[in-house]
């Protein structure tokens, strides 16, 4: 963000981060840091908890308690919120999916609860559970099909490209190779931006829902052999709302 | 064409179908019922239904032309690790007993073959035909893990299968009884 202050200036945006370190604290690290933009003191993250991204997996009593999810938030001139960047995991909101039994391994699909608006911007998931011993390649591995999330193209949103965790590293000894590879738990997460609501409107169903589809696909191994690739469809329903029109009070508004 | 040989051609793939699933069933109980471990008796082993696959290099391969030899059909890829450690004990086995009467033909389940294929035939120097399987062989279709190996008599018949991959020393005993055999 230090970074790019300037440029974020230019844009014509504040900049803004919080945290739940006291003011003295805040004060010693951007001193030392040379951070040129406020740094708010959030002391009983009252604020963290009113975006409800308060890590909830941190014990109470520990210092660490109190500590967001990481997420950037951008803000109209009337302090509503119109994008959210979570990019990791526990940054998606939402309770879990029902876990998909498909080939090989389970799956579930997580983002896009509650409502959003066009032009807004959601993060889609899809948790993957690998049994004991199978294993999944990562991409930019070579001669080997890695694992891939590919959503459909639509004139309602674009997709970012898809985002993957680290892979590891797996000797096999047998042919002197080591390849990039995923065990136990993955998640793939794509975050789209929805389009304006005229290309939105028409592709909503009479519930209001826009439904993005896409394919996973994937090639599993275990250490004895490996088994077919498979490509599995995934769909995630968002309730999309009409444009919001109603504009913050004169006084406020960018002149 | 006249209805009734619709109706024949008809009935026939309905009987080809069923044969088909015949013989995948009796491959799969088989080793459900532990087949996999040893030779099947003569009398236990399905017959492969007859196909004409075209190799690698364009040469058309049928298993009706390999009758009176033991044959050694392996499903594999290139994007398998196991496949790609098992390969040199194929190319063993090959060397070994080609002369003797065995003939080994490797089934790819690439995509793409012909684009990654070539370059694995020859790093591994395969010298056994590889046979591209075609959207009629549905005998691919019925393979799901890889390697996937089939060892057929001397008739056409599977004695054995082996899942995963195998050794030249694993699979070298059951060649020999099936060589000896008349």
């Amino acid at each position: 963000m230090e970074n790019r202050r300037v440029q974020i200036a230019a844009q014509g945006l504040g900049l803004a981060a919080i945290s739940y370190d006291s003011p003295a604290v805040l004060k010693a690290f951007a001193d030392r840091e040379h951070v040129g933009f406020p740094l708010l003191s959030d002391t009983d993250s009252k604020v963290i908890r009113s975006y409800g991204i308060l890590n909830e997996g941190v014990e109470k009593g520990t210092f660490t308690y109190g500590i967001p999810h990481p997420g950037t938030y951008l803000l109209d001139a009337g302090g509503v919120v119109v994008a959210k960047y979570l990019f990791r995991r526990f940054g998606l909101a939402g309770e879990k999916r029902e876990a998909v039994d498909a080939k090989y391994l389970k799956f579930s699909l997580a983002g896009g609860e509650g409502t959003l608006r066009p032009n807004q911007r959601v993060s889609l998931a899809v948790d993957i559970r690998l049994p004991r011993r199978m294993h999944v390649y990562a991409p930019g591995v070579t001669g080997y099909l890695p694992i891939s999330l590919k959503l459909a193209d639509s004139p309602a949103w674009t997709s970012d490209p898809v985002t993957f965790p680290a892979a590891k590293l797996m000797r096999l000894e047998a042919i002197h190779e080591t390849v990039p590879v995923y065990e136990g738990r993955l998640q793939l997460l794509d975050t789209i931006t929805l389009s304006g609501p005229q290309q939105i409107e028409r592709l909503l169903d009479g519930e209001r829902m826009l439904t993005v589809a896409g394919e996973l696909r994937y090639q599993a191994c275990d250490d004895r052999r490996c088994y077919v690739p498979e490509t599995v469809p995934v769909k995630w329903k968002l309730k999309v709302l009409p444009f919001d029109r109603i504009r913050a009070p004169e006084n406020l508004r960018r002149k | 064409m006249g209805a009734k040989s619709v109706t024949i051609k008809l009935v026939s793939r309905f009987v080809q179908a069923l044969l088909l699933v015949a013989v995948v069933a009796a491959i799969v109980l088989g080793y459900r019922a532990g087949g996999d471990g040893s030779l099947r008796p003569p009398d236990r082993r399905p017959a492969l239904n007859p196909f004409r696959l075209e190799s690698l290099g364009g040469e058309p391969w049928a298993l009706a032309d390999q009758r009176g030899s033991v044959v050694l059909l392996n499903f594999w890829a290139t994007w398998c690790p196991p496949c790609r450690k098992e390969t040199p004990d194929l190319v063993t086995l090959s060397h070994t007993y080609g002369m003797r009467g065995l003939r080994v033909a490797g089934i790819t389940m690439d995509e793409e073959p012909a684009s990654v294929v070539p370059a694995f035939v020859d790093r591994y120097r395969v010298p056994y035909p590889i046979l591209l399987p075609d959207a009629s062989f549905g005998l691919a279709r019925s393979i799901n893990s890889l390697p996937t190996t089939m060892l057929l008599d001397r008739q056409g018949r599977v004695a054995r299968m082996y899942f995963g991959a195998r050794s030249a020393e694993e699979i070298a005993p059951d060649v020999e009884r099936l060589l000896s055999e008349k």
